[in-house]
């Protein structure tokens, strides 16, 4: 009897140092600072992370769909524990205490099961069916004036291709692939790539939809920005359109999210919102192309 | 079978290459009890990598060689391959053979009153052939470029690409799958026809009929798979292109199969295909551990198990939905809003039944008398543990919040809360609760709450903050969580799980000790020290070869305890009431 | 009579040696690889960087390399071809003992065409703040891939013989540079000055190839006596 409740107390004794000093000491320890230096908009922690998209659009469905599900989670465990805990306590074995193995009629657990099995349903039906509806089908008209984009994965690598001042993306082959100059490999005699930007940031005017098609060249890609609350995995052989808008300007990162090789852990892009005069002064520059190298100046 | 007992076996054929099923369940379970302390090393050293990245491994970096750690710190190849390996060898090599091989393998004959398997001869080929599938992938680890590194969920075109060591993992899956089939024919078999007398199926212990549905879900979930990894292997080695859309630039140059510049498949497939194995997979892994901590609990609350059939037509329907579900792991691939709707609806539908067979365990306890006992412990903590598992697949099930968790830590948090501290401690629960079965022998009750109390708290220490850092948007399979700028501020949390699995670690030696202690000086037990109603009770412990004295006659149900006015408040399934 | 062999043996092998020592080696082939194509077609541009940060704070920008051309010199010369010996080398050559360093600095690769030789040790060194995955894409040689995440670790590999294979970085798509590994020591790489000199051939007759990463190969045949000097000039006209 006596070992036992050596046992209970020590038990506890390590819970609440473990839990309760140890860990909380460990978790303000965020030594290793990550070995680049830009400055992300925003306030990153131990909750979602900022959101930027325009109230009423589908990110916000998302987050609303997790808090409450969380929510919902917290509720139905804590009651559930409480009925759990009271069990353990009031039906421990001892002295003069018998089972009792009359079958029981658990009718709050069947309604219980009722309302939790009403629950999902709303959630399925009333939320999450018709923010995936606005993801996959409520693409922006062209009266909206969305941005058209590429985006090209490769390990380990964001490419995003932009159509230039004229509207229209260049052909594209591997046969003209260059991955020092024409990481694209657009077709250097089409007069439609001409302008075509190539750019391993990707730069978005706020407050304007964009649609973005996904694809890889590689192997299986996964475009994630967290701040908008996209993820659409980048497939080799498939081009698949997302679309979002930001009404934030900042810096923000994307990530891949798929395991793509060694590297996926870096394959990381910024995404740059800026306002749309700033957007296009670096549109017009960038469809300019590359510049000069001097040689002389730079070279060794 | 009774005749074979007069035969003197050699050594060899006893101990080694024995066709007894109590020989066969104890070889898988030593077998699997090894494979997962190994697996949970690989993760260790994982964690370090995570915790302190690009550090120096403190005395092991030196010791694991250039290869890996070039100067200590481990390569991003050999992080990845620790994620492939560790992933495989718990599921594939670990929990699984333990719930179905082991505990499936020495009970389930026992709890029917069968003198063995139907197909000794199989039951023994199923647990070589496992075994050498574990030998290819601890093998793999050897080849030139290291084990398989693709993620265990092996998608194309990167498994088709990568190094040798992919080639190895899928003939090892082949291996396993082959095992896993042969076993699961046997146990179908098995619980159909070799049922004592009287023992109906409403009368089959919970345990006994989790297995059974198991077996389905082996058998067909697996053949999918076993053809998809042959097709990817021959997309590996014969230059097929099966996963392999046009038009593929690997590292700026066109990929040729072959001799022919790779085409016409495409790698949705495999995702499809490797999905329709993995989520019945994921029952696979809860269905035994629900049957075990079902057994314990009705042992333990000295009352019938609360439910009994709701709880069988629950598991016979989460088997069959569990089929209808996978490509909830899909969403994010672009799916289209009428596949999205079907998929989440069944994943909602799934989630009843799962709760019920919860909901009936809890309510067993109610009006019981629970015994806390090492056992106990560890099967009770199963129920929240699960429920915290269960629970944290609803964002990930509608496709909604997917969107925001997909790949992130949550998932891990999630389907680690389910295996971990719900299938593993089932499995823990099993081995403390059979043990004096196999050998005769109690294991130390006192060394038996240090494992239970630090698991439980090196287990919820190392999976809660997952949650919490996964809604933050970490993404799983980051070799260095510091690679972004938006996780600066979690890398605390990062530090707290790792800490806590090394803990976990720790916990682990007084299993250990307590197992291997207690073979040889454990406490001599009576056959029926815990007071069980069930058949394999009814056999001495260890039981002969042919396992029972007598056929046993069946004449009960599982759980009758504290049914009547008997001097004992439990009623063995074998008694015959006193007239 | 075994006796007789092994003295036999013995006279024979002291008698190659003394061989050795006395003919020495001292045939030269030198010249210059002339760009006789417009430079304005070829000019070279910056690269985008953008992508690491890391990689702009170490260097304020990175040329294109696929043709570079020396246009001070008179005539133009290109820059970054290889010339060797193809055929005609009949001897076997021992690896020098030291090693032929890859860097990896300012998301560049130093230098941008190696030419080495078989056994001969390459070192590949991460010089730069950040993650570098080198990946050798050779067709006869095990393909080699693998990280440097951090500045300062090394690697060293031995190669076979083949014939110039592309290296490139995963991380950074633009870093690429060329490998051609040789059973002999008869190559180099121009440079700035657009010239090159193959030293210590015996005499004999040899193909001489130039090989440029954008503009293919060329060949020549070179036959030259005891101790000769024979100049040769190859001419790249795109």
């Amino acid at each position: 009897m006596n070992s036992r409740r050596y046992t209970a107390i020590a038990s506890v004794l390590v819970a609440v140092l473990w839990l309760g000093f140890a860990t909380p000491l460990l978790a303000q320890d965020t030594a290793a600072a990550p070995s680049f230096d830009v400055e992300l908009t925003g306030d990153y922690g131990y909750h979602l992370p900022p959101n930027i998209a325009p109230e009423g659009t589908y990110p916000h469905t998302v987050d609303s769909l997790i808090d409450i599900l969380h929510y919902f989670m917290v509720v139905l465990f804590v009651g559930w524990g409480i009925f759990f805990v009271y069990c353990l306590w009031k039906f421990r074995q001892r002295e003069g205490h018998k089972a009792d193995a009359k079958p029981i009629k658990a009718k709050a657990s069947k309604y219980a099961e009722i309302v939790v099995a009403i629950f999902e349903a709303f959630l399925l039906i009333g939320l999450s069916i018709p923010a995936w509806a606005s993801v996959r089908n409520e693409f922006p008209t062209e009266e909206e004036n969305p941005l058209h984009l590429r985006v090209v994965a490769e390990q380990f690598q964001w490419n995003f291709h932009y159509p230039g001042p004229d509207g229209v993306f260049g052909k594209t082959s591997p046969a003209f692939l260059d991955l020092a100059t024409n990481i694209l490999g657009i077709d250097p005699a089409d007069p439609n790539g001409k302008d075509d930007i190539t750019a391993t940031e990707l730069h978005i005017p706020v407050n304007r939809k964009v649609i973005a098609d996904i694809s890889s060249k590689d192997v299986i890609h996964s475009f994630a920005i967290g701040v908008l609350r996209v993820k659409q995995d980048a497939i080799p052989g498939m081009r698949i359109p997302v679309w979002f808008e930001a009404n934030r300007t900042g810096n923000y990162e994307i990530s891949c999210a798929q395991l793509c090789g060694n590297n996926h852990y870096s394959m990381r892009a910024l995404m740059i919102v800026e306002d749309q005069g700033v957007f296009d002064a670096w549109y017009a520059k960038a469809a300019e192309g590359p510049e000069e190298f001097d040689e002389d100046e730079l070279d060794d | 079978m009774s005749h074979d007992e007069h035969h003197e076996l050699s050594f060899i054929r006893k101990y080694v290459f024995s066709i007894d099923h109590k020989v066969i369940g104890i070889q898988y379970g030593i077998t699997a009890l090894c494979f997962l302390f190994f697996g949970f090393c690989l993760m260790m050293l994982m964690r370090w990598q995570l915790a302190y990245p690009g550090q120096e491994l403190p005395v092991l970096g030196k010791l694991l060689g250039e290869e890996f750690f070039p100067g200590g710190v481990m390569t991003p190849d050999f992080y990845n391959s620790l994620g492939v390996m560790h992933g495989t060898i718990m599921i594939f090599l670990g929990v699984v053979p333990l719930l179905v091989g082991a505990f499936g393998n020495y009970v389930m004959p026992l709890q029917i009153g069968a003198p063995d398997m139907s197909f000794p001869k199989l039951n023994m080929a199923s647990y070589w052939i496992y075994l050498c599938g574990g030998c290819v992938m601890l093998a793999s680890f050897f080849v030139p470029g290291g084990a398989a590194n693709s993620g265990w969920t092996a998608y194309p075109p990167l498994s088709v690409t990568a190094t040798t060591g992919q080639t190895w993992w899928i003939i090892g899956m082949v291996f396993l799958i082959t095992s896993s089939l042969l076993g699961s024919v046997n146990f179908i078999v098995t619980i159909v026809q070799l049922r004592a007398k009287g023992l109906t199926m409403f009368r089959l212990p919970f345990f006994v009929w989790s297995q059974l549905v198991t077996a389905f879900l082996l058998l067909l979930a697996f053949p999918p798979l076993e053809a998809a990894g042959v097709l990817q292997l021959a997309d590996r080695v014969l230059g097929t292109s099966f996963f392999l859309p046009e038009g593929l630039v690997i590292s700026g140059q066109q990929l040729v199969q072959g001799a022919v510049p790779s085409g016409g498949g495409n790698p949705i497939l495999w995702q499809h295909l490797f999905w329709f194995l993995a989520h019945p997979e994921v029952y696979v892994l809860i269905l035994p551990a629900m049957g075990i901590v079902g057994e314990i609990i009705a042992n333990n609350t000295r009352k019938p198990l609360w439910g009994y059939r709701p709880i069988v037509y629950s598991s016979i329907f989460l088997g069959f939905m569990s089929f209808i579900v996978w490509a909830h792991h899909m969403f994010i691939t672009g799916m289209g809003t009428s596949l999205s709707m079907f998929f989440a609806t069944t994943t909602m539908i799934i989630s009843i039944p799962s709760v019920v067979i919860l909901t009936a365990l809890v309510i067993s306890l109610y009006k019981g008398s629970i015994r806390f006992n090492v056992p106990m412990l560890f099967a009770l903590s199963f129920l929240p543990m699960f429920a915290i598992g269960g629970l944290t697949g609803l964002p990930l099930g509608l496709p909604a919040s997917d969107i925001h968790l997909h790949d992130t830590y949550y998932v891990i948090g999630h389907f680690h809360y389910v295996v971990a501290p719900g299938t593993i401690f089932a499995i823990f629960a099993g081995v403390y609760y059979w043990f004096p079965k196999v050998t005769g022998r109690r294991m130390s009750e006192g060394l038996g709450k240090i494992h239970f109390w630090l698991s439980l708290i090196g287990m919820n220490g190392a999976f809660m903050p997952m949650f919490f850092v996964g809604i933050a948007g970490m993404l799983r399979r980051g070799y260095d969580p510091a690679a972004y700028a938006a996780n600066e501020n979690l890398l605390g949390m990062v530090k707290m799980s790792s800490w806590s699995v090394w803990m976990l670690g720790v916990a682990q030696l007084p299993f250990i000790l307590n197992f291997f202690m207690s073979i040889v000086a454990g406490k001599k037990v009576s056959a029926n020290p815990w007071e069980a109603t069930t058949l394999e009770w009814s056999a001495p412990s260890p039981p002969p070869h042919g396992n029972f004295e007598a056929v046993p006659v069946v004449y009960r149900g599982p759980y009758e305890y504290s049914t009547d006015d008997r001097k004992d408040d439990f009623f063995p399934q074998h008694l015959q009431a006193e007239a | 009579m075994f006796r007789m062999k092994i003295v036999a043996t013995l006279a024979v092998v002291t008698v190659s040696l003394a061989g050795v020592r006395v003919q020495a080696d001292n045939g030269t082939i030198k010249g210059k690889v002339v760009f006789a194509g417009n430079a304005g077609d070829h000019k070279r541009t910056k690269l985008n960087t953008k992508k690491d940060p890391n990689c702009a704070k170490a260097k304020k920008a990175i040329g294109s390399y696929s043709v570079v051309i020396n246009k001070k010199t008179d005539p133009m010369t290109l820059r970054n071809v290889m010339v060797f010996v193809k055929e005609g080398v009949s001897k076997k050559y021992d690896a020098p003992s030291d090693a032929i360093v890859l860097q990896q600095v300012g998301c560049e690769y130093k230098p941008h065409v190696i030419t080495m030789m078989e056994g001969q040790t390459l070192t590949v060194s991460n010089g730069d703040d950040t993650n570098h995955n080198i990946h050798f894409l050779p067709k006869k040689n095990q393909e080699a891939n693998f990280t440097q995440p951090k500045k300062g670790m090394t690697k060293d590999l031995t190669l076979l013989a083949e014939a110039p294979f592309k290296v490139k970085c995963d991380v950074h798509p633009w870093m690429g540079c060329y490998i051609a590994v040789f059973t002999h020591p008869f190559h180099v790489v121009t440079g700035k000055d657009g010239t090159f000199e193959l030293k210590g051939l015996p005499a004999g007759k040899y193909t001489v190839e130039a090989w440029h990463e954008t503009f293919g190969a060329k060949t020549m045949v070179v036959e030259i006596a005891t101790d000769e000097t024979k100049e040769a000039d190859f001419t790249f006209a795109p």
